[in-house]
């Protein structure tokens, strides 16, 4: 091969590789939008995916993300290839820039013989890194942030099934603990249940609908009263037959027959109603003759009354009508009728501007003569601009300025006051920096 | 039409650089316009200088012909020259018997015709030079005369003085294939005028090239490959000059013609063929744009009044049209100008 072969063959090898390099740029510029477009839309999609869905399909997204590449290396070729240089139009880049007088494109139309290859080459041009490198570090960091910043996926609440009302949970658990404790015949809690359940069995969106609301509230009313009603016939049964045995020698025929009356109605009570107390209980305590106590062991007295209690304290646990039952309504109604004990810590309906929320007391009762209208607080308006001649403005609690020197008798025309002026005035008048100053003057 | 071979053009350069020595001992310190003086008459091309009195314009024109040993007439422009003056009138004679008008040539009928001072012709006068810069001939009472070739016309004027003067229409400066502007001289080449020189004497010059070679020269010149890179270039460039075609053309009013693109193409030739090239390139043309084009771009109001000149304009033009047509993509930095 002759010497302008060889040269003819290295110009146009260095000419394919600065094209190459030219047409790889405008690739890369073509492609920078799209690829930043495409990531941020990307991200936002897997962060929402991710938020929506508890499996994310990494696969899929992996697959789509490489055809989506594709297709935008794709097109950017497409719109670069109209700006893409031939390695004739490369030679032309570089004869230029290396300013040869364009003897590259005389050689290569056959005019001149190709110049010699010198040792340095240069295409004038150089990669921008920081434009090329900035899009591609946006996508991975776009990509990064949407992969592995941590995102829970959203609890779909419309999914699962609503909480049911908090008085069922409430019924249900008084059902189990009476169930547990044996308090209650089953008949009246299988009853409770099955009521319960029918209002679970209702559709899920009409759990807390008004209809339903009120009945749950009847059905917690109803079971509270039965609660509160055993409760307290079963103290009332424990407290006659505790007297009737503290008393039976002492007592007299009609205390002892009153009390009898009492146990035998609290009995009743107890038979009739429709919460009954448990079945041996019932038993035992119908088998007992209260008149004849005292031929009872009292052991098995003392058993007998410890269960009674027992069972009215199962009764007084019970939440789900204990809190809101019979007695909260008679204290409500107490409190409304200014009836009831007075608590201090309640303050609603008083005045004041941190009275806070709820009816003022007495307000179904008589009216009382007493305002209780609470401590008066002053409200400081701030705005003067409205204040009319004679409005208080401001309260203040000071003295007047009066001289309280005492001052004793004096002699009238008798001066004094020394004179003024000389060595007076710089020995008594003068403050002592004044003093000094002025002794250093003279001095 | 045979590429100009390298023997060729090696001995054509052999004789220029002869001739451009000789002028150089005409004229000091004006090597780059004894260049593109050279240039111009290498591509034909008639030749505008402009500067200030007594800066060696004439004197150039003269020390030229004489090296080229051409027959030169000068012409002293003045407002009362008619168009007869300088194309020649017909006389009557009296011929075999009869009296008849025969055509008395005027001074136009010369190889350089130095017309000093052209500014001061009036336009009718100025414009009876329109035929015979474009079409080498004159044409009187219908009867058209061939110049001698080759025909250079050399014309002067003076930036200064206006009062009085006729500015050159514009298809009178676009038939000038360049402009030329004389600068003054820096201290070394005054001292060496001083030395070398008395006032009132001419240098002594001696013919270094005669009609023939000069004939040969100019032919060669036409021979110059012009690549077609750098027909684009002048094309783009050509185009630029004109509003909205490019940044710098903003300060322009009117572009340049077509005729400019082809005086650019000539002068790229002859400026090869004076560096002893077979083609011409970029460079070349870089190098005689601002004489080709500087009289040839009218510059908006606002930019005259601005203060921008027409060289700053075209310097401008230089730097934003790049030698390769393609632009260059946003992830590469150019690292080369032009």
């Amino acid at each position: 091969m002759s010497n302008q072969e060889t040269s003819a063959a290295q110009w146009q090898r260095l000419a394919r590789r600065v094209s190459t390099k030219i047409n790889l740029a405008w690739w890369l510029d073509k492609l920078a939008a799209p690829l930043l477009i495409t990531t941020l839309a990307g991200s936002c999609l897997i962060l929402i995916t991710r938020r929506e869905t508890t499996e994310f399909p990494w696969l899929q997204t992996a697959i789509v993300g490489m055809l989506l590449f594709l297709g935008m290396a794709l097109m950017a070729w497409w719109l670069a290839r109209g700006n893409f240089e031939s390695p004739d139009h490369a030679l032309v880049r570089i004869e230029a820039s290396m300013k040869m007088h364009n003897a590259l494109s005389a050689a290569r139309q056959g005019i001149s013989p190709w110049p010699g290859m010198p040792g340095n080459v240069d295409d004038g041009t150089r990669w921008r890194w920081t434009r090329l490198l900035s899009p591609l570090f946006a996508a991975v960091l776009f990509l990064s942030t949407s992969i592995f910043l941590p995102v829970s996926a959203r609890n779909d609440a419309a999914g699962l099934p609503p909480d049911e009302p908090q008085a069922w949970k409430d019924l249900q658990a008084d059902i189990e603990s009476l169930g547990e404790d044996q308090t209650v015949q089953e008949d009246y809690l299988n009853e409770l249940e099955e009521r319960v359940n029918r209002l679970r069995e209702q559709n899920e969106q009409e759990w807390y609908s008004h209809s339903s609301l009120e009945a749950t509230d009847a059905l917690r009313k109803m079971h509270g009263s039965e609660l509160d009603r055993m409760e307290q016939n079963l103290r009332k049964a424990e407290r006659a037959l505790k007297n009737l045995q503290q008393g039976e020698d002492k007592m007299s025929e009609s205390a002892s027959q009153r009390l009898l009356n009492e146990f035998e109605e609290a009995l009743q009570a107890l038979a009739q109603g429709k919460m009954k107390p448990n079945e041996e209980l019932l038993k035992e305590l119908k088998k007992l003759d209260p008149a004849n106590l005292g031929q009872i062991d009292p052991e098995q007295f003392n058993q007998l009354c410890e269960n009674m209690r027992k069972h009215a304290e199962s009764c007084q646990q019970c939440q789900g009508g204990g809190q809101q039952g019979a007695g909260a309504v008679t204290d409500t109604l107490d409190s409304l009728l200014g009836e009831g004990p007075e608590s201090n810590e309640s303050q609603q309906g008083k005045g004041g501007v941190n009275r806070g929320p709820g009816s003022a007391p007495g307000l179904l009762g008589d009216a009382s003569s007493d305002v209780d209208s609470g401590d008066l607080e002053g409200l400081d308006s701030g705005d003067l601009s409205k204040s009319l001649p004679g409005d208080l403005l401001k309260l203040q609690d000071d003295e007047h300025e009066v001289d309280k020197s005492k001052t004793g008798l004096r002699a009238g025309g008798k001066v004094e006051g020394k004179a003024r002026g000389g060595s007076r005035v710089w020995k008594e008048s003068l403050l002592p920096s004044e003093k000094s100053a002025l002794k250093d003057f003279f001095k | 039409m045979e590429h100009a071979s390298e023997t060729e053009v090696t001995d054509a350069g052999r004789h220029i650089r002869s001739l451009s020595s000789a002028l150089q001992q005409v004229i000091f310190g004006q090597e780059e316009l004894i260049q593109l003086v050279l240039t111009g008459i290498l591509a034909r091309g008639h030749i505008l200088l402009e500067g200030l009195p007594g800066l060696g314009k004439t004197e150039l024109v003269k020390g030229l012909s004489r090296t080229l040993d051409l027959d030169t007439r000068r012409i002293q422009f003045t407002p009362d020259l008619l168009p007869g003056d300088i194309t020649g009138n017909p006389v009557l004679q009296e011929k075999d018997g009869s009296r008849q008008f025969i055509f008395q040539p005027g001074p136009l009928f010369t190889n350089i015709v130095l017309a000093d001072e052209i500014n001061r012709a009036s336009p009718k006068t100025q414009s009876a030079l329109l035929e015979a810069m474009q079409e080498r001939r004159v044409t009187v009472l219908g009867e058209t005369h061939q110049l001698p070739l080759p025909f250079f016309v050399l014309a002067t004027q003076n930036p200064i003085e206006l009062e009085g003067t006729y500015p050159l229409p514009e298809a009178q400066l676009d038939r000038f294939l360049f402009k030329l502007e004389i600068t003054r001289n820096d201290v070394g080449t005054l001292e060496r005028i001083v030395n070398d020189r008395e006032l009132g004497t001419e240098p002594e010059v001696h013919p270094i090239m005669d009609e023939t070679t000069l004939g040969n020269i100019l032919s060669l010149v036409r021979r110059i490959f012009l690549p077609e890179v750098v027909g684009n270039y002048i094309a783009r460039l050509v185009d630029a000059t004109h509003p909205g075609q490019s940044s710098a053309a903003r300060s322009i009013k009117f572009g340049s013609s077509p005729r400019a693109a082809l005086s650019l193409a000539a002068s790229a030739r002859a400026r090869a063929l004076m560096n002893e090239r077979t083609h011409a390139s970029f460079e070349d043309v870089k190098f005689v744009a601002p004489s080709v084009l500087r009289h040839r771009i009218i510059l908006e109001y606002n930019a005259r009044v601005e203060g921008l000149t027409s060289n700053e304009v075209i310097s401008s033009l230089l730097e934003e049209v790049p030698f390769q047509s393609g632009n260059t993509p946003g992830t590469l930095q150019q690292t080369s100008s032009n």
